[in-house]
């Protein structure tokens, strides 16, 4: 029995490779929701399994967010002074529901 | 000339330097090269994956399946139509199989290539391999995969 893997993509459950639908294709990952990914077959069976590189890139990114917002209010504070920048707790508001939002997507 | 049908694909292998030039003078039927052996040109361009729903070389895949060729179409139903030179349904065929049965187990076939898919009887044959004989114009099959014909 052969075995082959496709780039694929995968949105609402349906996965799709070249655009074309692939019906029956058995998502064993997260990113049902929307993700690309690989679909490999084997025989009479077609499994999907998200790649996830974009969602890395968008965790690393809302990390960078906070590690700066935090150096911009809590260190400053800690060389000696109160926490003086005003978007200080709503910046680490947006990060946490970025990240909530991230999570969500890739359920 | 050996000849191989695995539910439908056929291939062939040479076994003298004029076996490809004496089938295709004899049966008028082209063969291409596909990997050691030959086979037909529509054969030898399908791919190892179906999707249902897409197409798989003139016809509509019925389900997904990944193997050779003669997997993808068995597990499709298909067969190769030798006179059409294209994919064909199983169910379709209908073509009633001139097959002379030998007391070794084998069959003779002297009007043409044995087609995959085509009645014997009650019987349908999927696979066969054997060889073709152009002295007296025979194609002797050593052996043979039938089913029951479902009408």
């Amino acid at each position: 029995m052969k075995t082959q893997v496709f780039n694929a993509v995968c949105e609402n459950g349906q996965v799709t490779v070249n655009g074309a639908p692939v019906p029956g294709a058995v998502v064993l990952s997260a990113g049902a929701a929307k993700s690309q990914g690989v679909a490999v077959f084997s025989g009479p069976n077609v499994f999907y399994i998200a790649v996830p590189m974009d969602t890395l890139d968008s965790l690393i990114d809302l990390v960078g967010q906070l590690a700066d917002a935090v150096k911009n209010g809590v260190l400053a504070s800690n060389g000696g002074g109160a926490i003086t920048a005003p978007t200080f707790a709503t910046g680490l508001e947006q990060v946490k529901q970025n990240l909530q939002t991230l999570k969500g997507a890739k359920q | 000339m050996k000849i191989f049908c695995e539910h439908g694909f056929y291939s062939f292998e040479a076994e003298s330097l004029d076996d490809k030039t004496l089938f295709e003078l004899n049966t008028g039927l082209t063969l291409v090269g596909y990997g050691e052996r030959l086979t037909f040109a529509p054969l030898a361009a399908l791919p190892e994956v179906s999707v249902q729903g897409q197409p798989y070389g003139n016809l509509t895949a019925k389900v997904n399946f990944c193997g050779t060729p003669a997997e993808v179409m068995r597990a499709n139903g298909f067969v190769f139509d030798i006179s059409a030179q294209a994919l064909a349904d199983k169910t379709q065929m209908r073509q009633a199989q001139a097959l002379y049965p030998q007391l070794n187990g084998g069959y003779i076939a002297t009007e043409a290539l044995p087609q995959a898919g085509g009645r014997y009887g009650q019987k349908v044959l999927l696979s066969f391999n054997g060889v073709s004989r152009f002295v007296n114009k025979q194609f002797i099959l050593r052996g043979a995969e039938f089913e029951n014909a479902s009408i």
